[in-house]
């Protein structure tokens, strides 16, 4: 480790920090998205119960994979950037098993289309739809796996130590998923009002209550270092259980909207409080093994990065206002 | 020196990273070339009322989305993984150097992949006007995203002022930024064009001269292929003399891919001139897969071409392909390899280790980014037959020998090591089978 990198630091590292929390946690708002499709699709080849259109259905669960892919992006960079030497090392010691996440996000993406094609075919439950089901939601954990994997093993003092069996690896995972599910609740809720038939089903509320119990266990058990970044992750982590609780209740007593609104409060709150915990764990544990060296702030570029961040969601609002406009038909195409 | 190295096996780690990213790349430029080509075609058949023309352009955006969406989204992020592995020094040089290009690429892939989804989502939902604004938001988003990865991938080869300055912007807008950018906006277009030919013919319920009149709307877009010649000129004149030399015979891989690669250009702007232009003809869904292959070997070749001669760098006159950096190597000539305490040779102890052990430490950090011991491009077979003298005299003036390999560093005692590991790949019957064609040919 004599060498530094060839390239100082191209911002002040507070910054990095701050978007690799912020898209960190926009990943897990999407992950939400995904796990909503998923918990849909398995209703739908499951229960007898459902009461949503398999369109809907089928959206979210391919838009959320993708969703998922594409927010997974900036995290990736932004921690390549602060940490690329632990990152590094971290994915040469797992080798080829990290590279199989490529083959599981290709063969998790095409199962959810071949779902869809098989329940086209037999007009709803088969035994092939349940095993493309099952496929995909393999898929989507072998990659959460793999990630906590690297991400842990970045941590180990010795980056090239050989592979470890962590010990915070399963309650890690549970406070993940915690996080996951209230960011699904909060996407089934506003489904909920806007797209269910009826008004009985239990999805949302059930994610809520599932994600906010898991992140209060994950709070009172995890033991993490007593940084500022985390005692802010974990008052967040308890807001949100608190309100995923809440929002499920109101969903009980048949308010959609308002339901809605704070699940949608609770999804951002427990996804940043999930994004700034881990943060403050990484630094903990890198502790003195971690220096930023020098910083050479690229300040035009970063200024270019902003404008199209402004555009770009300048944009995408235009998107969703054009899609909330009254539809011409509702013969839309299906891949 | 600062990572360990990941032990790829017998496929070479050149061959990992040729894969995905040939396949990649493709896909991706296919994504590009389609989101103009249909936003292009969706105006002129709602001018006309080309009904035809509309229905397959909804077939046409639900290929794009199953191929491009998936594949190419997941691809790319495996370009990310693979990079990493092999490649970590170079990886976080481009990501440091370039964060925020690479940040405002995501923005543009975020809008893309979103806008992409509501295009075809949306297709009968919304009036055309919109639509196709959606369809443009979609196809800028594409292109600017080329743009952006056009200049980094450009900078590798051509860094040109970056190398003094380090600056972002002489670095991004290097020598070949502008023709790389014509090519690959060409090569796009001419992608989007021969896959409508694929897709058509993959759909049975079109009759012969509804699949010749598609065709012939999306053969415009090979129409700018042409312009694949000049650029290609202005490309070369900008590189460095010392990799057009080894397109030009210095390194014969390079030569037989470049030709591979401008016979199947060459013979796809013939086919398209005046098969598809000219006269106006159908296509069969083999021709059109065959030129489909075509177009794959002709672009693949050319990005083999494009990594190839950036040998013996990965970062041109800056970084060799096997991360050290210029000043890495001085380090290592005045110092020896030991002194640097490389992370990949963190269970050898120099002191108590054997010459063989300690040449086997260099040999992963200095060679073992190209060559496995057995496998592709292994070393065993290349020095099989050598005599120790044979290896140190080749290995000492490498860059000499080989003007694609970079040049050996350390001291004498590394290159000792070096030579004793390299030496232990002496196969008896290598020797005794060289010794006896010697002999045959009169024991020169």
């Amino acid at each position: 480790m004599t060498l530094p990198d060839p390239m100082a630091l191209p911002a002040p590292p507070e910054l990095l920090r701050a978007l690799l929390v912020g898209t960190y946690a926009m990943h897990v708002v999407a992950l939400g998205l995904l796990v909503s499709g998923l918990w849909l699709r398995v209703g739908a080849e499951w229960s007898r119960k459902a009461t949503y259109k398999i369109e809907t259905v089928h959206r979210f669960g391919v838009v959320g994979l993708s969703m998922v892919i594409t927010t997974a992006v900036a995290p990736l960079l932004f921690v390549q950037v602060l940490y690329g030497r632990f990152f590094y090392a971290s994915s040469i010691t797992i080798g080829y098993p990290w590279l199989a996440v490529v083959g599981y996000l290709m063969v998790g993406f095409y199962s959810l289309y071949l779902w869809r094609w098989r329940w086209d075919r037999t007009g709803g439950p088969s035994a092939q739809g349940k095993a493309f089901l099952i496929l995909t939601i393999l898929c989507v954990f072998a990659v959460g796996f793999t990630i906590s994997w690297n991400h842990l093993l970045s941590l180990a003092a010795a980056p090239w130590a050989t592979r470890v069996s962590h010990p915070h690896i399963v309650l890690r995972l549970g406070g993940y998923l915690g996080s996951i599910l209230i960011a699904a609740a909060a996407w089934l809720s506003w489904l909920r009002t806007r797209l269910w038939t009826t008004g009985g089903d239990r999805s949302a509320t059930a994610a809520a209550v599932v994600g906010g119990a898991l992140l209060i266990a994950w709070s009172l058990l995890s033991a993490h270092a007593d940084t500022s970044w985390a005692g802010a992750g974990r008052i967040l982590q308890w807001a949100a259980a608190i309100l995923a609780v809440i929002a499920a209740a109101t969903g009980i007593a048949r308010t959609a909207r308002l339901s809605a609104w704070i699940a949608t409060v609770a999804a951002v709150a427990g996804s940043l409080g999930m994004a700034l915990q881990r943060e403050s764990y990484r630094l903990a544990v890198l502790g003195g093994e971690y220096t930023t060296g020098p910083v050479n702030a690229q300040w035009g570029p970063l200024a270019m990065f902003l404008i199209f961040l402004v555009a770009g969601l300048a944009t995408l609002v235009w998107i969703v206002r054009v899609i909330r406009r009254p539809e011409v038909s509702s013969a839309a195409p299906s891949p | 020196m600062s990572f360990p190295i990941f032990n790829v096996g017998p496929f070479g780690p050149s061959t990992l990273i040729a894969v995905m990213a040939i396949v990649h790349v493709t896909i991706a430029q296919f994504a590009v070339g389609a989101g103009i080509a249909t936003v292009w075609l969706e105006t002129r058949a709602r001018r006309r009322g080309d009904s035809l023309l509309l229905g397959f352009l909804k077939r046409y955006l639900r290929f794009l989305i199953l191929l491009a969406f998936v594949g190419g989204v997941v691809t790319g992020v495996g370009i990310w993984l693979v990079i990493g592995l092999i490649s970590p020094e170079a990886t976080s040089l481009l990501l440091r150097q370039f964060i925020w290009a690479w940040a405002a690429e995501w923005v543009l892939f975020l809008v893309e992949i979103i806008s992409g989804y509501v295009y075809y989502f949306y297709w009968d939902r919304l009036d055309p006007k919109t639509h196709i604004r959606v369809g443009i938001v979609y196809a800028v988003s594409a292109w600017g995203s080329l743009v952006i990865i056009n200049g980094i991938l450009a900078f590798m080869l051509t860094p040109g002022d970056w190398l003094t300055t380090h600056s972002f912007w002489d670095g991004w807008l290097n020598p070949t930024f502008l023709p790389s950018l014509l090519l690959r906006t060409v090569v796009s277009l001419a992608l989007a064009g021969l896959f409508v030919a694929v897709v058509v013919n993959l759909d049975k319920h079109y009759n012969r001269d509804e699949r010749r009149h598609i065709i012939n709307e999306g053969a415009v877009f090979l129409v700018p292929l042409v312009l694949a010649v000049p650029a290609g000129l202005w490309y070369f004149a900008a590189i460095p003399k010392a990799a057009l030399m080894l397109v030009a015979g210095g390194a014969i891989a390079m030569t037989l891919f470049f030709g591979f690669g401008m016979i199947a250009t060459g013979l796809i702007g013939v086919y398209a001139y005046f098969a598809l232009i000219r006269n106006k003809r159908g296509v069969s869904l083999e021709t059109a897969l065959l030129l489909a292959g075509l177009a794959f070997i002709a672009y693949g070749s050319m990005e083999y071409v494009r990594e190839g001669i950036r040998k013996p760098y990965v970062i041109y006159n800056y970084m060799y392909a096997n991360g050290l950096t210029h000043d890495d190597m001085t380090a290592l000539n005045a110092s020896g390899f030991w002194a640097l305490q490389p992370v990949a040779a963190h269970d050898v102890s120099p002191r108590t280790a054997t010459e063989v052990e300690r040449g086997e430490a260099i040999f992963k950090v200095q060679c073992g980014r190209c060559h496995a011991v057995d496998g592709y491009n292994a070393i065993r077979p290349l020095v099989a037959s050598w005599t120790p003298e044979m290896i140190r005299d080749n290995t000492r003036r490498l860059e000499r020998l080989k003007p694609y390999m970079p040049p050996f560093a350390g001291t004498e005692r590394d290159l000792e090591d070096l030579v004793a590991y390299l030496s232990t790949f002496r196969s008896a019957e290598w020797t005794r089978l060289t010794e006896q064609t010697t002999n045959a040919g009169g024991g020169r």
